[in-house]
């Protein structure tokens, strides 16, 4: 009799079993037998660290226990990465083997996508698992349009205004600036001056040694999401084909708000991102992304000599006075490429895990970057998540959620070329800005007035001249 | 021994397991000392090792070739410094400051740095400089200097260097370039930077080292992965010192790898199929063999920190363990320094680690699947022989219970089928032939019931000890009261003995043993008796034979007795007599006495057969009755009797007992039919035993020797064995036998002695001597006697003149005698040879006849037809020559009638002649008579010299004797001594 009922409740666990294993797609993995994945990344610095951190966390936690190793690599920059990971895809010699997932913007992934390799992700996401992210955020994905998701939302930013609070301090008891001065470009211009004058006068005996107040990153933001403010997308995108629309009031109005000013000093830019600026003492505010909060120095070494430390604030990104509310969408998505099904499978489990609420917010506060779940992507959440969180990103993360949640995120579809015809936007007009200020500075040195030394530049011509080569430029990239 | 019992079911399994034993020790023995294992294991290593070998010598070839060569860049930061301090636009002191001219320099420098970096493919550059000298412990000054950091080293160089860093550079630097500062940047080195190995290392050793060396031989690789101040990466950093010609120390220049990178480079997954392998960069100190681990690259050993491995070398150098012995590592020397150079002592490897578990595993897999497939051949090889043994045995098992349950009850076993066909047919098979047997044994005791005879048998059964014993077997062996049904086979060959032994009983023509078995009333049952042995079973049968061996008796009486006295015949004398002969204590003296009836021939003659009968009859019944118990009578035939007395301590008594016989013999009367009167008449001869023989024929022979003595001598008389008598006769008839076995053979040789002649002694003739080998027959003159007794001297006659002439032509043709020599033959006066062998004789001898003299004995009376005969023999000489002359018989009437052409003068004559008058008289008389006769005369036996001499003077023509020369079968030549005499004698006449 017993014998009998263990049978049949031997029968039973053993059809329940074989039922529960139809049930859902059977996992190709293999706790015994790990699968690796390689990860491949641009990030730096806190980045990097939070990035590897959690990569840490989830090899000892659910990798271990599904059998998953994610290795992560950075490649040190998006264009490196952009480049490594193309030279992989096509097989150039001396190339690395292509990664399981890389992190990739729009344009490097619709690259990729071309040249085939990328999975859709869409097969392997259920629809309630798809509904958790922010719209916009999968939408990058769909290149084609039907709804496909060929990049995974990872980590999002857009961008602020970042302060050095300490010295605009001064700068504010002494002239009396607001915040809400550098509310839109022209009034953030406007006290840009205020402050070179008022650092001029500091030292009356040198001329023209006035200080920037600001300095900005990534230009081709400025270019594209001031466009978009004004109306015009640079680059219209249907079906991967690029129209330009390169809107020559549009872009003097763009040249006025920074190129003008930076020939005269009243912006500056020195070293490679504006936060370098801060750190050396150069300019006290730029914008940049929220995610290079994490990069915001304690200290200003003016020279080296004088270290001090900072406070710092974050003020929402400055936009053109009456424009649409448009932001801009940044930061790379995953891209997971082709290969066994137990490594795709592995790669999404990963990325699902990743960009949970919990980690998704963890990674924030310790990045700068933005959730990308809608849940997550709020200020309480992650204030109340109890993760622990810096001044800095206290500061950023609030304005950044808000600034996103209030505002159309903008990034540009990707197209052939696109990140090529974004770098001419990226320097097009800094470069030149760089160059002019450059004989500017000399001039001063020389002992002209800034008006003499800068008379040449402020012209119609000036800009005529600069435009028709830029619209040159980029319309190469435009689709034939 | 008897083999121990086993059932079949152990049987069947013990020889199966055995074999299952013994493949799988061959199995388990063949992977153990076959070293497949092992060999796997060398084999996992060994690829371990290679794999480590060639990552070695690629991270060598980099070291070596790439990272560590600074010269290039060091020279040509060297030449720029030299150059400015030499313009003055430098003072050494302001390399130890925030300067213009440091600036400006660091500035100048920074794009070969870049290139550096980018062209090397490394994580990090740096350039410190410091002129103050060696720096001590606990100082407190920054230094000046840049450090330049890639992050992604194996990706080109970036558009603007957009993807390098800064670590450290002055604020002027930084913004110079284009280059983001790390969240870690500081605008100068402090002092706790200043501390770091990558520094320290190479400057101090560089100050305090007067030999000189190139800054190459100061390169110093970090053995500890350092950590900048602000950052959290990881590094590796080799450096040199910066050498002015002056020999200024000023700094140092280095090359960073972040250990991420090292990593990176040192791909685990390549050391083992399943990414478990691992890599280390790993320095020893030499102090001991420990290894202190510089950088990891491992998936599997992720959860422990680089410092907690703890890696010993082995003393090979080839391999390394760590503390728990989990892992092993195949180590790779990396030759980083210059022998003799100042950090020579650091001893870098990198190790391919594998854990033993993982680097085994495929041979382990093979050692578990082969042992695995060991246990379950050995499991189910097990089980399935259980189970066969068990199905095989099974239906056996229940055959044999049902045959003992059968036994049990006495009954015929029901066998049930096994499903074996050959099993079934055997059971079958076995219970048709019980049936069989039972039907068969009732079936044979019902014959045995109506057989005439009685019948009775047994089966013994070594095997089994049974006992199968008809109930009449006993009781037809004259024993009753046998409990058969409990006796054991040992029971029953004793009382069967026993038996043997007391019953009396003869063995049967047939081989069987006929037991006689007195019965109750007296009377006698035979019963015979055979058995058989066959494959330790033994059948007996006996059968009651008494008719047939009352009859047989019968015959047998008949056959040994002699009808007419009743007495024994020969045959059964025999076999009485042999019977007693075996007894010499039953026989102790006896005495055989042979009686042979006289007259019986003349009586059966004279009044029939039917008296003769009568007359033996009488005499049968005389012996009979005249003679004590102990006696055997017997006829042996005809007018024969032997009595035989046994059982006396004397022959005396005997005598006694035979003189009384004959008392009573003498006595006994008959009427003849013509009414005379005639007494019985009986010789007999007596040998004793055992005085004369012990055997019974020889006795036998004897006696009946003495009756012919007493036969041929006095009838009716008795006479007892003479020895001497029977011996006496017994030689003269071997004398005769031998005399016939001689001519029947005529096996005779002949010697030839030589005659020589008067006057040189030369040889004139030789004399045939007959010379037999046979014992008794030496002497010729035996022959003779013999020959002539029993009527053979024709045969003498014939084999003397034929042997002789054969002998002596033998010689001839041999050269051994002279061809003009006469041969002297003695022949027989009165015999002469028949006219066949005269023809026979011419015909071989004719050649030889004429030389022949034929020599006659001198006899009384010369048989002178024969002489007649003798010389008118065909082509004979005619020459006679007279034997023995004046041997004492009438002499000269036998010279007279032959005419001898030679007179032999007897040896007796010549014996002592010189001595003798007379008979040199009778010699020279004979002389004288002969030579007026023409006859010559030989003197015979001439055996001294002064004999010779004698008759030399007498005047004899020949002479012959041993002293002139023996008889010989090859002739002897004249001796030299005789000869001597003849020819001094000769000289003396002449």
């Amino acid at each position: 009799m017993i014998r009998k009922r263990i049978m049949t409740i031997g029968l039973v666990l053993a059809m329940g079993m074989t039922l529960a294993g139809c049930g859902g797609k059977k996992s190709p993995l293999d706790a015994k037998n790990p699968v690796t994945i390689e990860v491949w990344n641009y990030y730096n610095g806190d980045q990097l660290t939070a990035f590897d951190n959690l990569v840490k966390e989830f090899n000892e936690s659910v990798g271990k226990e599904k059998g998953i190793i994610v290795k992560s690599s950075s490649q040190g920059s998006v264009n490196d990465l952009e480049m490594n990971v193309l030279a992989a895809i096509r097989g150039e010699v001396g190339a690395a083997e292509v990664p399981n997932i890389f992190m990739a913007y729009a344009d490097t992934a619709y690259s990729a996508d071309q040249m085939g390799g990328i999975v859709d992700l869409k097969q392997y996401l259920t629809e309630e698992e798809i509904a958790v992210y922010i719209d916009s955020y999968i939408k990058e994905g769909d290149f084609s349009g039907q709804g496909e998701i060929k990049i995974f939302p990872m980590a999002k930013s857009t961008e602020v205004l970042v302060l050095n609070k300490t010295d605009w301090d001064t700068f504010a008891e002494q002239t009396g600036a607001r915040y809400e001065d550098m509310a839109d470009m022209e009034g953030l211009v406007k006290t840009a001056q205020s402050y070179y004058e008022w650092t001029d006068a500091e030292t009356p005996d040198i001329n023209g040694d006035g200080r920037a107040l600001f300095g900005r990153d990534a230009m081709a933001n400025y270019m594209l999401i001031g466009s978009m403010q004004m109306g015009t997308e640079i680059f219209q995108v249907a079906d991967g084909k690029m129209t330009l629309n390169f809107d020559k009031d549009t872009v003097r109005r763009l040249w006025d708000n920074y190129y003008i000013p930076f020939v005269k000093g009243y912006f500056a830019a020195s070293g490679r991102f504006r936060s370098d600026d801060i750190k050396t003492g150069n300019v006290i505010a730029f914008v940049g992304s929220s995610s290079g909060a994490s990069f915001f120095p304690d200290v200003v070494n003016r020279d080296n000599q004088e270290e001090y430390p900072i406070e710092m604030d974050v003020l929402p990104c400055p936009g053109f006075a009456g424009g649409a509310g448009y932001v801009v969408q940044q930061g790379a998505g995953m891209v997971v490429t082709e290969g066994s099904e137990a490594e795709i499978y592995a790669s999404v489990e990963f990325l699902k895990w990743f960009t949970a609420d919990e980690q998704n917010i963890l990674c924030s506060v310790q990045s700068g970057y933005l959730p990308v779940t809608k849940t997550a992507n709020d200020k309480t959440a992650i204030l109340n998540s109890g993760a622990e969180i810096s001044r800095n990103m206290e500061k950023t993360l609030p304005v950044a959620v808000d600034m996103v949640n209030e505002n159309q995120p903008y990034t540009t579809k990707a197209f052939e070329q696109g990140t090529k015809a974004r770098n001419v936007l990226e320097y097009a007009l800094s470069d030149r800005a760089a160059e002019d200020r450059a004989i500017v500075q000399e001039r001063l040195a020389a002992g002209q007035s800034l008006e003499d030394a800068c008379a040449e530049f402020c012209t119609d011509a000036c800009f005529d001249a600069w435009y028709e080569e830029t619209l040159a430029r980029l319309q190469e990239f435009e689709s034939k | 021994m008897k083999k121990r019992e086993r059932t079949i079911f152990h049987e069947i399994l013990i020889p199966l397991l055995s074999v299952l034993a013994f493949e799988m020790l061959f199995m388990i023995g063949a992977i153990v000392v076959g070293g497949v294992i092992k060999q796997l294991d060398e084999n996992a290593t060994d690829m371990l090792a290679q794999q480590t070998e060639n990552r070695g010598n690629y991270l060598l070839n980099e070291i070596i070739g790439n990272w560590s060569s600074l010269e290039i860049l060091s020279e040509e930061i060297d030449t720029t410094v030299q150059e400015r301090l030499d313009l003055g636009t430098l003072k050494p002191e302001d390399l130890n400051e925030n300067s213009t001219g440091c600036i400006e320099l660091l500035k100048d420098i920074s794009p070969e740095l870049i290139d550096t970096m980018y062209n090397k493919k490394i994580s990090g550059i740096f350039v410190i400089f410091n002129t103050r000298g060696s720096i001590e412990a606990g100082a407190s000054e920054a230094l000046q200097g840049i450090y330049l950091r890639d992050l992604d080293p194996t990706a080109a160089s970036s558009e603007r260097n957009a993807d390098l860093l800064w670590e450290r550079a002055p604020v002027e630097v930084v913004r110079a370039g284009y280059i983001a500062t790390d969240s870690g940047w500081k605008p100068g080195f402090s002092a706790q930077d200043a501390e770091q190995a990558f520094f320290n290392k190479p400057y101090q050793t560089a100050c305090a080292d007067d030999r000189g060396l190139r800054e190459k031989d100061y390169g110093y690789w970090t053995t500890q992965p350092y950590c900048l101040e602000g950052d959290n990466r990881t590094a590796i950093a080799y450096s040199i010192p910066l050498i002015l010609e002056d020999g200024t120390v000023y700094g140092v220049l280095g090359i960073e790898l972040l250990t991420d990178y090292v990593e990176s480079l040192l791909p685990n997954s390549e050391l083992l199929d399943n990414r478990q392998g691992s890599y280390l960069l790993a320095v020893d100190f030499g102090e001991d063999e420990a290894l202190t681990p510089i950088v990891l690259s491992s998936n599997v050993m992720g959860m422990q920190t680089v410092e907690e491995l703890g890696f010993a070398l082995q003393e090979d150098g080839a391999g390394a363990k760590d503390a728990d012995g989990e892992y092993y590592g195949a180590a790779k020397r990396l030759v980083l320094y210059s022998n003799n150079a100042p950090f020579d002592a650091d001893r870098w490897y990198l190790l391919g680690i594998a854990s033993e578990e993982n680097l085994f595993a495929f041979s382990r897999q093979i050692q578990q699947l082969l042992f695995i497939a060991a246990a379950l051949t050995f499991i189910i090889g097990f089980v399935g022989i259980l189970l066969a043994s068990y199905r095989l045995s099974k239906p056996i098992m229940r055959l044999s219970e049902e045959v003992a349950k059968a036994q049990q009850d006495n009954s015929m076993p029901v066998l049930s089928a096994t499903g074996i066909r050959e099993i079934d047919r055997f059971a079958d098979s076995i219970s048709r032939l019980g049936r069989e047997v039972v039907e068969s044994s009732t079936r044979f005791l019902s014959i045995m019931d109506m057989a005439s005879v009685e019948l009775a048998g047994y089966e013994l059964q070594e095997e089994t000890d049974s006992v199968y014993v008809t109930r009449n077997y006993f009781p037809l062996l004259g024993v009753s009261g046998v409990d058969i049904d409990r006796m054991t086979m040992g029971e029953f060959l004793e009382l069967q003995q026993k038996l043997h032994q007391s019953l009396e009983h003869f063995d049967a023509e047939d081989g069987s043993i006929v037991y006689s078995v007195p019965q109750p009333d007296g009377s006698v049952r035979y019963m015979r008796s055979e058995h058989q042995n066959k494959d330790g079973r033994q059948v007996g049968l006996i059968e009651d034979v008494t008719v047939s061996t009352l009859e047989k008796l019968q015959i047998e009486q008949e056959r040994d007795s002699d009808a007419l006295t009743k007495l024994y015949a020969r045959r059964g004398f025999k076999r009485e007599a042999g019977k007693l002969f075996l007894k010499p204590e039953v026989l102790k003296h006896a005495g055989l006495l042979m009686i042979d009836l006289d007259n019986l021939k003349t009586t059966n003659d004279r009044f029939g057969h039917k008296f003769g009968d009568l007359y033996i009859q009488t005499a049968g019944k005389c012996f009979v009755e005249n003679t004590p118990e102990n006696t055997l009578c017997a006829r042996m035939g005809g007018d024969e009797f032997i009595l035989f007395f046994y059982g006396y301590d004397s022959c005396e008594a005997i005598r006694e007992r035979v003189a009384a016989l004959y008392k009573a013999i003498r006595k006994v009367e008959f009427v003849l039919p013509n009414g005379d009167n005639m007494g019985l008449s009986a010789s007999g001869g007596i040998a004793w035993y055992p005085e004369d023989c012990d055997e019974l024929s020889a006795l036998m022979k004897y006696a009946d020797f003495a009756m012919y003595q007493v036969k041929q001598s006095k009838k009716g008389e008795y006479k007892e064995f003479d020895e001497k008598l029977y011996r006496q006769q017994q030689l003269q008839n071997q004398s005769k036998m031998e005399l016939h076995k001689l001519l029947e053979a005529k096996d005779v040789n002949y010697c030839f002695q030589p005659i020589f002649t008067r006057r040189e002694g030369a040889l004139y003739a030789y004399e045939a001597l007959m010379r037999s080998d046979l014992p008794t027959l030496l002497m010729p003159e035996t022959v003779l006697t013999l020959a002539r007794e029993e009527g053979r001297m024709h045969d003498v006659e014939y084999i003397t003149l034929f042997r002789a002439t054969e002998c002596y032509r033998q010689l001839l043709e041999d050269g051994a005698v002279p061809q003009k020599a006469l041969l002297f033959i003695n022949s027989i006066a009165d015999e002469c040879m028949t006219e066949e062998e005269e023809k026979l004789y011419h015909e071989l001898y004719h050649a030889l006849q004429k030389r022949i003299v034929v020599e006659i004995t001198e006899a009384e009376h010369l048989n002178m037809e024969m002489v007649q005969r003798k010389r008118s023999i065909e082509n004979f000489s005619g020459m006679f020559a007279l034997d023995n002359y004046g041997s004492g018989h009438g002499t000269e009437m036998n010279l007279l009638e032959l005419k001898p052409k030679f007179v032999k003068v007897d040896s007796s004559i010549v014996r002592d002649v010189d001595r003798d008058v007379n008979k040199q008289r009778v010699i020279k008389n004979l002389v004288e008579y002969a030579h007026k006769q023409e006859m010559q005369v030989v003197a015979v036996g001439v055996e001294t010299a002064a004999e010779l001499e004698t008759v030399l003077t007498l005047g004899v023509d020949l002479l012959q004797g041993d002293y002139l020369a023996q008889p010989a079968q090859i002739p002897l030549p004249i001796n030299a001594e005789a000869l001597a005499v003849i020819e001094a004698l000769h000289k003396k006449s002449v």
